[in-house]
C-alpha cells in the first residue's frame, strides 16, 4: 500500500521502542492499531506518525481487545497488520493471538515487557511475560518469538517477523523488555532476507468468483481437528527451520551462560570479564525463544561442565534450557523479578559456578539496594506527613498505617522487606 | 486456511435461446443448505433478507460478512459471501479492521443481542464513535439462544430465561438495554432504527429497513448503519417451565417486548424519506 518508498534512519540514534516501528515500515506495514501503555507509547506514536504518510492506516482503539481483533480482521484481508502492548495489554491480547492462531491468519505482535504480577505499581524493565507470549491462550499453538538484544536487530527482526508469519500463517511475536524499548543506539545497517513467500489465496478481498473465502478459528468440529493437526505440523516445520540462536566463545566452554534480549548483552560483557580471570565460559543466545534452539544448546551441554541461565524474571526460559540440556551437565539459574541485572552480579555468579559452588541467588536487596527500609525510599514531603503522623501516633502505628496504604500484607511479605 | 467445501457461486445460466440480461450475470448467495436454526426462529428471516438484498443488488462480490460466536454466526452456512468469523463480541473489532483494509468492499456486520450488547458493547459503541463505515445488523431475540435461553443484557422483565425464571430480576440485574437508543446520537452513526420479524408485515418492514441502510451505504454515506430487529427464540424462552410456540412467541413480542422498545427508524440521513411501521 505505500506511497513513498520508507527509508530506515540508517546511522541515526534510534530508540528500541522505535525500531519495532521502523521495522515493521521496512516490511510494508499496512495497518497498526493501539492502545497506550507504558513503554509502548513512543511506538505507538512513531507510527501515528510514520504510516499514514507511506499510505497505511493507524488507529488508535478503545482497548487492546478491540486493537488485536482489529488487526485480525485486517491481516484476514491479506495486509500486513501489527499491534503491540505490555504486559497487562498483552495479556488481554492473548483472545486475539489464540484466535488468529486457530483461523492461521498472520499478523504480528510487538511485546515491550515490564516487571511484576498484575498491574504492577513500579514500570520497571524485565523479562517477565515470555512464558505468556509462547501461546497461553486455549488450545495447542505456539508462537515464533523473537529476542532480539541490539536495536539494529529488533528493526530487522521485527521486518523479519512479517515474512515468518506470512510463511507459516501464525501471528510472530517480538519481544523486547522495556530498558531497550527506551534504549537508544545508532542503527546500524541491516538486511532483511528475500523469501520465497504464498501468495494469499485465502484473503477476503480476492473475488467471489474464484472461490469463497471464509477466516476464522470456528469451523465444524472435524475442520477444526485438521487445522489443530495443521498447526502442529507448522510448528514441527518451524522447529527445524526458523531455529536462531547465537554463540560467543562457546568452542571451549567448560561453563555456557544462557541468556537472550537485553540480559545477553550484559552477560556478554560479564564472559568477557570471566575469560579474562581465566574461567572458560561461552554465551549461548537464543534468538528465537520459540522454537527454542534445543540441539545446538544441548550440543555445547555434552562438552560442558555446567550451564547457567540469566533472566530478569523467575525462570520463564529455564524449562526449554534444562529440556535441551537434558541431564547432560548441571543448570542453574540466576536472576531477579525486575531491573536489569548488573554485570558484575553475572561475573560473581559464574566464578561460583565456576568454583563448583551453587550461586547465590538474588535478593529483594540486590533488586533495590536503596530501598533497605521501604519508609528511606518516600519522598520529603511524605516522610513529613508520616513524622506528623508518628508524633500524634507513634511510630508503630504510623508505620502500620503506611503498611495499609502501600497495600503490603504483613503476614504474606518476607521478614526483612518491613521495618527492623 | 482451510475452507468448508463451497459450491460455485456463478449458478446463473441463462436459459436456452436467451441472451444473457447482464455482462456479469448475478451471483446468487443462497447456499440453500438446510440451516441450523430451530423451527420459527426469527434468524432464518434475517437470513433470507440479508441473502435476497445480496443477490437483487448483485453485491455477493463487494459483501463480507463480520460475525461475532452465537446463534447469528451459522448465517455462514447460508449465504455464501466471504466471511470472517472472529470470537464472541469482537466482530465489530473485527469489521472495523476489515472495512479500513477494504474500504470498497460492504462490510455486514450480524449479531444476536449478548454478541453486540453484551460482550461486544465496548467494541460496537467505540466503533460508532469513530464512525466507522459498516452496517450492524442485531438480530435481538432477548437471550441467550445458544447456550440454551440465559438472560442478557437486552432481556425484558416479562421473558422467561434459564438463569432468572420469573424473568428479569431488576433488582440485581437493572434494565433491558435499548441499543438504539445508546447509539443513536453517535455523530458516527448515520442510520439506526429498529425492526421486528413478528409478521409478514414487520418483515418487509424489516426487509425495507435493512434495504435502506444498504442504499445509504452504496451512496457513499460515511458511518454506522445500526439495525435492531426483534425476533423470538420459542424454543429457548423457556425459564420456569413455561413453554412458547413460535406464533405465541411473535404474539409476545408484540404484546409485552415492544412496550420497552421504540420501533422504526431512529437516524436517518437527510434526503431519505421515512420507512412507515406499525
Amino acid at each position: 500500500m505505500s506511497e513513498l518508498p520508507f527509508v530506515p534512519p540508517v546511522g541515526k540514534p534510534t530508540m528500541g521502542a522505535h525500531a519495532m516501528g521502523i521495522g515493521a515500515m521496512v516490511a510494508g506495514l499496512d495497518y497498526f492499531a493501539g492502545y497506550p501503555i507504558t513503554p509502548q507509547t513512543e511506538l505507538l506514536e512513531y507510527v501515528a506518525e510514520a504510516l499514514p504518510e507511506h499510505g497505511g492506516v493507524f488507529q488508535q482503539l478503545g482497548d487492546e481487545i478491540s486493537s488485536v481483533m482489529a488487526v485480525f480482521g485486517a491481516a484476514a484481508c491479506g495486509k500486513r497488520a501489527m499491534t503491540a502492548s505490555v504486559g497487562p495489554g498483552l495479556t488481554l491480547m492473548i483472545d486475539g493471538l489464540t484466535n488468529a492462531a486457530g483461523a492461521e491468519t498472520p499478523m504480528v505482535l510487538g511485546a515491550l515487557t515490564r516487571a511484576h504480577v498484575g498491574v504492577s505499581g513500579g514500570l520497571y524493565p524485565a523479562q517477565s511475560d515470555i512464558r505468556m507470549l509462547r501461546g497461553l491462550g486455549n488450545g495447542d499453538y505456539q508462537l515464533p518469538l523473537f529476542a532480539p538484544s541490539t536495536i539494529t536487530e529488533t528493526v530487522q527482526l521485527t521486518a523479519e517477523a512479517f515474512d515468518v508469519a506470512d510463511l507459516y500463517s501464525i501471528p510472530a511475536v517480538v519481544c523486547i523488555d522495556g530498558k531497550m524499548a527506551n534504549m537508544i543506539e545508532t542503527l546500524q545497517p541491516f538486511e532483511v532476507p528475500e523469501r520465497d513467500l504464498p501468495d494469499k489465496t485465502w484473503a477476503l478481498d480476492r473475488s467471489l468468483r474464484e472461490k469463497r473465502r471464509v477466516v476464522g478459528a470456528a469451523r465444524t468440529p472435524e475442520l477444526d481437528t485438521m487445522v489443530s493437526y495443521e498447526i502442529q505440523h507448522k510448528l514441527e516445520r518451524m522447529r527445524t527451520e526458523e531455529t536462531r540462536f547465537d554463540t560467543f566463545l562457546c568452542d571451549d566452554a567448560e561453563f555456557v551462560v544462557v541468556a537472550y534480549g537485553i540480559m545477553a548483552r550484559i552477560a556478554k560483557e560479564a564472559v568477557r570479564n570471566a575469560r579474562e580471570e581465566g574461567i572458560k565460559v561461552g554465551l549461548f543466545r537464543p534468538i528465537t525463544l520459540f522454537p527454542f534452539p534445543e540441539a545446538p544448546l544441548g550440543e555445547l551441554a555434552s562438552s560442558a561442565r555446567e550451564v547457567l541461565t540469566v533472566e530478569i524474571n523467575f525462570g520463564q526460559a529455564l524449562t526449554d534450557v534444562r529440556l535441551a540440556v537434558a541431564g547432560r551437565c548441571p543448570v542453574q539459574f540466576f536472576g531477579q523479578p525486575a531491573l536489569a541485572i548488573p554485570a558484575r552480579a553475572v561475573l560473581e555468579a559464574i566464578r561460583q559456578m565456576a568454583a563448583g559452588q551453587p550461586v547465590e541467588p538474588r535478593g529483594f536487596h540486590d533488586v533495590h539496594p536503596t530501598a533497605f527500609h521501604l519508609a528511606d525510599t518516600h519522598p520529603p514531603a511524605r516522610k513529613q506527613m508520616l513524622d506528623q503522623l508518628a508524633a500524634r501516633r507513634g511510630q508503630e502505628g504510623a508505620q502500620a498505617m503506611l503498611d495499609n496504604l502501600l497495600g503490603i500484607r504483613k503476614n504474606t511479605v518476607i521478614p526483612e522487606v518491613g521495618r527492623d | 486456511m482451510t475452507e468448508p467445501a463451497a459450491r460455485t457461486p456463478e449458478r446463473y445460466t441463462p436459459p436456452e435461446g436467451v441472451e444473457a440480461r447482464k455482462i456479469s450475470p448475478q451471483l446468487d448467495v443462497h447456499t440453500g443448505l438446510p440451516s441450523s436454526w430451530c423451527p420459527g426462529c426469527g434468524h432464518g428471516s434475517v437470513s433470507q433478507i440479508l441473502c435476497d438484498l445480496v443477490t437483487e443488488l448483485d453485491l455477493a462480490e463487494k459483501t463480507i460478512l463480520a460475525l461475532g460466536v452465537g446463534c447469528g454466526s451459522t448465517i455462514a452456512a447460508q449465504m455464501e459471501v466471504n466471511t470472517v468469523l472472529s470470537p464472541h463480541g469482537r466482530a465489530s473489532d473485527t469489521a472495523t479492521g476489515v472495512s479500513r483494509m477494504a474500504p470498497e468492499r460492504i462490510v455486514v456486520q450480524y449479531s444476536g443481542d449478548g454478541d453486540a450488547c453484551g460482550i461486544g458493547l465496548a467494541g460496537l459503541m467505540h466503533a460508532c464513535n469513530r464512525r466507522e463505515n459498516f452496517i450492524v445488523v442485531i438480530y435481538n431475540n432477548n437471550a441467550y439462544g445458544m447456550t440454551g435461553g440465559q438472560m442478557g443484557p437486552t432481556t425484558t422483565k416479562e421473558v422467561p430465561t434459564t438463569t432468572f425464571q420469573g424473568g428479569r430480576d431488576e433488582e440485581v440485574m437493572g434494565y433491558p438495554m435499548d441499543i438504539i437508543k445508546t447509539l443513536e446520537h453517535f455523530p458516527g452513526v448515520v442510520y439506526a432504527g429498529r425492526c421486528a420479524l413478528t409478521s409478514g408485515v414487520r418483515y418487509r418492514e424489516a426487509s425495507r429497513m435493512i434495504r435502506r441502510a444498504f442504499e445509504i451505504h452504496l451512496a457513499g454515506v460515511k458511518g454506522m448503519k445500526v439495525i435492531d430487529c426483534l425476533g423470538n427464540c420459542n424454543v429457548n424462552w423457556k425459564g420456569g417451565g413455561v413453554t412458547f410456540t413460535p406464533e405465541s412467541s411473535n404474539q409476545f413480542i408484540e404484546d409485552q417486548i415492544m412496550k420497552y422498545f421504540q420501533m422504526g427508524e431512529a437516524t436517518v440521513p437527510e434526503g431519505y424519506p421515512p420507512i412507515r411501521v406499525r
